[in-house]
């Protein structure tokens, strides 16, 4: 048999094994949690970036920003980083720890379940973190769940 | 009557017991706390099994109050957890620090340097300095206190390396801020490191530096200003990716009595990727010396033997975060208008105070001689300019982990000696103008994110002591590791 026939066949025998459009699993999302108090709408994730990096430290002229993070290998953690912060979990550590030395703020506290996490945002007013959409069941109503909206 | 002890007890009772309700006191009414949720500062907790899929809660339109509840619906979902409490921790503290370990001198890579100067020859004489080992350590508090209070202790050790004595503990700071509106403005009271230039404020963060030294702008043998002070008013605003910082502090500094010395400090920064930057320094009047001659080398802008000094800082300062470069670049200069002390200057007229004939001749209008010279002698006014500047550029490799950099260093302060014990300085004061030019390469090592080892080879150069022309290659290391509990 020839070369090109036989990649032909190849490629149609390929295309009739692959998996329909649509039966892919879709990718999980995350999903920001505040406290019940808080009365934030919506968060872009500049905003959110800044808040994690520990540029921005306020919501309002009296509520501190209190930032949760998660593992940062989980599944949750992963795509914060990629998507969100745009840096490895070493960079990350690597930019906190100047600030740690320097008194400008600690690292964001790292909380290992959905469960755990939305404890912690419960228990503070000025309480971020986030969920990956399947985790959602996690909450109540002592958190709000908000969209993580993309930067303007 | 009761006795005066008895008083003092009923008093302090009294006074302690309002106190002890309010510390005691949560922030808002709650429930008795729940369990403590599984968490760890910075340490990696296992990840727990993936639960099952859940709808995304509906997003509110724009500008619109957020649900006030999440409404998973439908596809089988966890059972949400009962609600628990919601009791806000009022104190909310973290406990950390670093060890920085150093190598210096290391043979046979550093060549001898000048340490004295000898008056009855008139030459230099230089010296192999024997390795050196040290060791800075920090024990660090920081957390906040309820919304609005944030504080911060810095205690160190710093030269605990010497294995027969022990070194006494600093306060290197100990504040606490308090915020007025938001981020926009806080005020910072106790002892602090000033905002000025881009290292100041970041002085004991030296593990994430590039370089294993703060750049010479810090170096306690030739401070510019002090580093500490006592009042900050400080706020930023910040814009998306935009932030502009402003501090306004003032302090104990070196004032003489009543001055209020003032410093400035006004950045802008995007991202963590440009930030540039002024700051300004002025004594706002008279200042004096914070150290006694034969006391060591100043802690601020004034020279030891001043009767009195008036001086304003400037300075400029740019950072660039470019891909894997990292580029620094400062400079300060100060303008002094001094006038010494006559009594205080003599010991340096002194032959153990190493003074080589141009340096002789700046304080004293008699000959280098073996006649000690009268107060009638010294040189009274002291106006002069000292200067700084550097630049600092580095490679980060594989996000940090290997990070090549080099460094340049420029110092002029004609107002320096050689011997620290003096008040002089180490680099400086070896140079007949009172300045140096620094150069290293180095090389730092991050295996994990608290880790840095670092190693550096470098000199001084075009120095001239004594009309003699000398170079002093060193190679030197460091080592320190990031803890927290």
């Amino acid at each position: 048999m020839r070369p090109l026939p036989l990649a032909l066949a190849l490629f149609v025998l390929a295309g009739a094994w692959a998996p329909a459009p649509g039966a892919q699993p879709r990718p999980a999302r995350l999903v920001l949690v505040v406290n019940a108090e808080n009365k934030v709408a919506r968060v872009d994730r500049t905003t959110l970036r800044s808040m994690y990096l520990g540029l921005t430290t306020f919501w309002d002229k009296d509520l501190r920003v209190k930032p949760y993070n998660r593992v940062h290998e989980s599944a949750a953690g992963r795509p914060f980083f990629r998507d969100v912060l745009g840096m490895t979990p070493a960079r990350y550590r690597h930019t906190w720890q100047k600030q740690q030395l320097s008194g400008q703020g600690v690292e964001p506290e790292v909380v290992a379940t959905a469960a755990g996490l939305v404890a912690k945002v419960a228990s503070n007013a000025g309480a971020i973190g986030y969920l990956l959409d399947t985790e959602a069941g996690a909450a109540d109503s002592r958190v709000r769940l908000i969209p993580l909206e993309q930067a303007p | 009557m009761k006795s005066p002890f008895v008083r003092s007890c009923v008093l302090c009772a009294c006074l302690l017991a309002p106190a002890a309700s309010a510390w005691a006191q949560p922030t808002a009414p709650t429930p008795p706390a729940p369990p403590p949720a599984p968490a760890a500062p910075t340490r990696q907790p296992p990840e727990p099994a993936p639960a099952p899929p859940a709808p995304l809660a509906p997003a509110p339109a724009p500008n619109s109050p957020a649900p006030a509840a999440p409404a998973p619906a439908g596809a089988p979902t966890p059972a949400a957890p009962v609600p628990e409490s919601t009791a806000e921790k009022l104190f909310d503290t973290r406990v950390y620090g670093y060890l920085n370990s150093f190598l210096a001198q290391i043979a046979p890579f550093t060549l001898e340097r000048p340490l004295a100067y000898d008056r009855a020859s008139n030459r230099l004489i230089k010296e192999l300095e024997p390795m050196g080992f040290n060791v800075d350590a920090f024990l660090m508090i920081q957390g906040t206190i309820g919304n609005r209070y944030r504080f911060f202790m810095n205690i160190a050790t710093i030269g605990a390396g010497d294995p027969i004595e022990g070194r006494e503990l600093e306060l290197r700071n100990g504040w606490v801020e308090a915020s007025l509106y938001g981020q926009a403005l806080a005020v910072r009271a106790g002892r602090m490191y000033r905002r000025f230039g881009l290292y100041n404020e970041i002085l004991d963060a030296t593990p994430t530096f590039i370089g294993i030294k703060e750049p010479e702008i810090l170096d306690d043998d030739h401070l510019m200003i002090t580093r500490t002070t006592n009042l900050m008013l400080l706020g930023a605003y910040v814009k998306d990716s935009h932030k502009l910082e402003y501090a306004l502090t003032t302090g104990e500094d070196e004032r003489e009595s009543n001055q209020v010395p003032l410093g400035a400090d006004l950045s802008y920064s995007h991202e963590q990727r440009f930030k540039i930057g002024v700051s300004y320094y002025d004594t706002m009047g008279k200042a004096k010396p914070g150290v006694a001659v034969g006391e060591g080398s100043p802690k601020g802008g004034v020279a030891d033997w001043m009767a009195e000094d008036r001086y304003r800082a400037i300075d400029v300062y740019a950072q660039l975060a470019l891909g894997p470069w990292i580029a620094q670049l400062e400079y300060c200069a100060a303008r002094h208008h001094g006038r010494r002390d006559p009594a205080a200057l003599l010991p340096l007229a002194d032959p153990t105070a190493d003074l080589s004939p141009a340096q002789y001749r700046r304080f004293f209008t008699d000959p280098y001689d073996d006649t000690p010279p009268t107060e009638a002698d010294v040189i009274r006014d002291a106006t002069y300019t000292a200067q700084t500047a550097y630049l600092r550029v580095g490679y980060e490799l594989r996000d940090g982990m290997f990070t090549p950099y080099l460094q340049g260093d420029y110092y002029k302060n004609p107002e320096t000696v050689p011997l620290e014990a003096y008040g002089g300085d180490n680099e400086a004061g070896f140079d007949d103008r009172g300045r140096f030019f620094k150069g290293a390469l180095g090389f730092m090592f991050r295996p994990l994110p608290q880790i840095a080892l670092k190693l550096e080879y470098g000199s001084h150069f075009f120095m001239k002591w004594g009309g003699t022309s000398y170079v002093d290659p060193e190679l030197r290391a460091s080592f320190s590791y990031f803890w927290e509990i």
